[in-house]
Parts: C-alpha cells; structure tokens; sequence
C-alpha cells in the first residue's frame, strides 16, 4: 500500500540555500543539472541568511486545476497530489498564471509546464537535503511537528525567564 | 479570331500551361520550405507527411469538432474534382485535342446528380456563411467570392448540357464562353489558393497552445516587449489541423485563402496576430497575455493574478520573510531603542 496523503513539508529555518534540491530535482526529471527546469525554488534573502524553498503545495481546491481549459490536471488519489496529463496538456500555461505562489512553471526548453509530482512517492529532494529541510511526512504529522517546535521555544522561553527572575 | 474562339481555343491553353507551373512551383516551394525549416528544429517527416496524407482522409484533427460540416465539405469537394475530370464533353474535348488522350466517362445521369449536389452544397455553404453571425463576422469578400466562382462553371454547365437557358437572348448564346471563361477563373483561382490558419480576434486568448502543437513550426509566436505576435508561413503549413484540434478556444480555424501575396512568400513569415501582454505589477516584466488572465480572471478572483511566476514565489516566500526570527529581532530593536 502506496502512503496515503504524504506531504512535502518545508521547514525554511533549516535551510542553508545549498539548491542541491534544484540541482537533483532537475536532473531526476529532466535528466540534467539545470535549476532553472526544476520543481523546487530555494527564494533567497543572502544578507539575512534566509532561504526559503518553494514548491507545489498540492492545493485542495488547486487554482490550476480550476483553470484548465482542457481538464488536464487532477488530483492523483493514491500519492493525494496535482498531476499534469502530459497527453492531454496543449501548453496554454493557464495554469502558470493562476498558481498563487508561483509554483507551477513552464519549461522553455522541454515547452511543457512542469510542476512538483513528489517523484511517484520519493521525493528526490528530500533524498538529498542532508539538513532535513524538506521533509516528506504525513499531512496529519505536520501539525504534530508544529506543535512539539511551538512548546519547545515556550518551555525555552519559560526557562529563559526563571532564570532572569532568579538573577534578580 | 473572335472572342469566343479565343476564349475556348489559346486562353485556354495558356490557363492549362499557367496551372502546371504553378502547381510545380507550389510543389517546389513547399519542399524547399519544409527542408529550410527542418535544419534547425528537430523535424520529424514521417510524422509530417502522415499527417499531410490524413488530411485527405475525412475526420482527422481539423475537422473533428463539426463532423456533419466536415462530411458535407468532403462530399463537396470529392464532386469538385470528380465531375470536371470524368465528365463525358471533358474527355470526349481531350480525345479530340492533338493529345488524344481518353479515360473512361462518368455516366451522364451521376454527372447530372454530382453536379446538382455540388450547386446543393454550395448554396448551403454560401448562406450560412451569411446567416451564421460568428462566421459572417470572420468572413472577408473573397470567403463569398470563392464559393461563387466554384460553383459557376457548375451552373453554366448543368445549363449547356441540359439547354434549359436557351431560350433567353444573351444567356442562351453565349452560354459556352461564360461557361469556359469561368471555368479557367477557377482554375487560376485554385492555384493561388492556400488553406491558412486562422486565430479570431474575439476569441483568441494568446496562450500559443497553437504554436506547441504545430508540428512543422508553421505557427510561431514571439514575445517582443508587450506583445506576442504570431506569425505564419503559407509553405511550411501541411494543413494537419493540429491547430483548430488544440485550440482550447476553438478559435483557430482553417480557411481558404486567395492571394498572389502568399504564392511568392516562400520563407518570409506572415504576422497573423499580436496579443498584449500584461506586465507584472510589481516588478514589470511582461508575463501572459492579457485576454488570457481576463479568462482566468472569470474562474479566480485574487490579487495574485496581476503578478508575475517570480513575484507570486517572492510574495509567498515573503510570509515566510516576516515569520523569520531575523525579522523579530529587528521588530524588537525598533520597539526598544
């Protein structure tokens, strides 16, 4: 049995900008080291030292799926992502503009759009991020981690604060 | 030599002679402009001259989306070609001609039928192109023209054979020479004509889906600045219909043209159609086609839509940006100076 509903999940506080994800995801799709046709896009801040991958986030209700002239795109149900039908897409890149975030793009040299299909369920950037930076986790294990990073810094900040209270 | 035996007699020759350069030519032409077009794009010529062959065949890509039209336009133009080569005054004018050549005839009643069906079609043809707004709109005059001067010859000719004019003065004597005259006007016209594509102006959103498609490179767009122009070459184009089967907005279509201008454009390429593009809000750059986003704009509402791939990516990674605990540090900084 295939997981059920596994998403990429980003945690941009780890990142350290190295867009080896660009680099492997390109070569996994494409077959070549071009970060300009991958996937994934690490958007950088250099001088604040803040990276921030940005990938597909397989929308429920996806803008792009909404917009397809050609009902193109669907929701694969066994891996729970946007899939583009290479044979049905005619390349009207409807989809490009009505992304939210930018996620889905059109590659110039291949002239198709090309958007995260999570590698038929490994995703080769999270194979490669030795940081752990993008993870590939079940959507209901998010929130979990989410909370266990928010009680971490309140228990660090309530630590913090005894031992400023016990200095005075 | 009078204008009658003119008419019948070296015009006609020279109608003939003028035919068979100019399908030569257009053969010619067409191979130079496949090849020229093939050295630098990965042209695959199975692919092309199967589709080329498919277009004789009724129901390939152009014609899918109209089956009964399509069927009606084949019967159309199998009549065309059949009744004036196989009609019995035809060769029996061949066999008396310094040639000599013979083939068998059709027989006169088929010929009769074909040619009432021909004169059938074209009247339909003629008045829904009238009555149908969408189409009258894409029409031009020659769209009219070309239907009139086609089915011409039909009726000078189903008149001469069954004599059913005579009896009118001018009509009824000069019958054969209208009949010959307009028969050579179809001939010349028939050599200028190309089958173009066409993108209608109210429904083309400029996606260029057409462009992908394009099996030959016949249809290209280019984005200069804030346009994206389309452009088109008479030569390249193998009238496969890839085109009209793409177009999510069933705006591309496959229409006759009669030109000299396109005869003589070999390589250069036509524009065809120039679309705005919208400019991102942000930072500019020109990035889709106007009417594309208006569509869009029907399905989703957002402020996302007038931005930009690369500044929508920037803008959500911004959220990010402002959650970041450099950001917090700063906002501390200013609260407590």
């Amino acid at each position: 049995m295939e997981p059920m509903g596994k998403v990429l999940m980003i945690n941009y506080e780890k990142c350290t900008g190295c867009r080896l994800c660009e680099l492997v995801c390109s070569v996994m799709h494409e077959g070549v080291s071009n970060p300009s046709r991958s996937r994934i896009k690490v958007v950088k801040w250099e001088s604040e030292g803040l990276y921030v991958p940005i990938s597909c986030q397989q929308c429920q209700d996806a803008p792009c799926v909404n917009v397809c002239p050609v009902k193109a795109l669907s929701r694969d149900e066994t891996l729970d992502f946007v899939e583009v039908d290479y044979d049905v897409c005619i390349g009207c890149r409807a989809c490009v503009s009505a992304c939210p975030f930018g996620a889905m793009s059109f590659d110039v040299i291949a002239k198709k759009v090309i958007k995260c299909d999570l590698c038929d369920g490994d995703p080769q950037c999270v194979r490669f991020c030795e940081i752990e930076a993008v993870e590939y986790v079940d959507a209901d294990r998010v929130s979990v981690f989410k909370k266990r990073d928010a009680a971490q810094r309140l228990s660090a900040a309530q630590k913090e604060a005894a031992a400023l209270q016990a200095q005075l | 030599m009078d204008f009658d035996s003119f008419v019948e007699g070296p015009l006609l020759w020279v109608v003939f002679f003028i035919v068979l350069i100019g399908v030569i030519a257009r053969v010619v032409f067409f191979l130079y402009a496949i090849i020229k077009s093939g050295t630098d794009r990965d042209f695959r010529w199975g692919y092309s001259l199967a589709t080329f062959g498919r277009s004789f065949v009724p129901f390939h890509n152009a014609v899918t989306k109209r089956p009964l039209y399509a069927i009606l336009r084949y019967i159309f133009h199998a009549c065309l070609i059949i009744v004036p080569v196989w009609l019995a005054g035809h060769v029996a004018l061949w066999e008396e001609s310094r040639f000599g050549w013979a083939w068998t005839a059709l027989p006169d009643a088929w010929a009769d039928w074909m040619t009432l069906l021909l004169l059938a079609l074209a009247a339909y043809f003629f008045f829904r192109r009238i009555m149908v707004k969408d189409i009258r709109l894409a029409s031009s005059t020659s769209d009219f023209l070309l239907i009139g001067i086609t089915a011409l010859p039909f009726m000078t000719g189903y008149f001469l054979t069954h004599g059913s004019l005579d009896s009118l003065p001018f009509l009824g004597d000069n019958m054969w020479t209208i009949h010959v005259l307009s028969g050579e006007a179809m001939l010349l016209v028939v050599v200028s004509l190309f089958c173009r594509t066409r993108l209608s102006l109210a429904k083309c959103t400029g996606c260029a889906a057409c462009e992908l498609s394009c099996p030959t490179g016949t249809l290209e767009s280019n984005d200069e600045g804030k346009l994206r122009i389309f452009t088109y070459s008479h030569y390249q184009c193998i009238c496969c219909g890839e085109c009209v089967n793409t177009c999510p907005e069933e705006a591309a279509e496959l229409r006759h043209e009669i030109g000299l201008g396109g005869f003589f454009q070999i390589v250069p390429k036509l524009e065809i159609r120039s679309v705005q593009l919208k400019a991102c809000d942000k930072c500019g750059a020109p990035f889709a086609p106007e009417p594309q986003l208006d569509k869009i704009g029907q399905t989703l509402t957002g402020d996302y839509l007038r931005f930009c791939p690369r500044c929508k990516k920037l803008d959500f990674a911004q959220t990010f940006y402002q959650l970041s605990p450099w950001t917090k540090k700063l906002k501390t900084a200013n609260n407590h100076p």
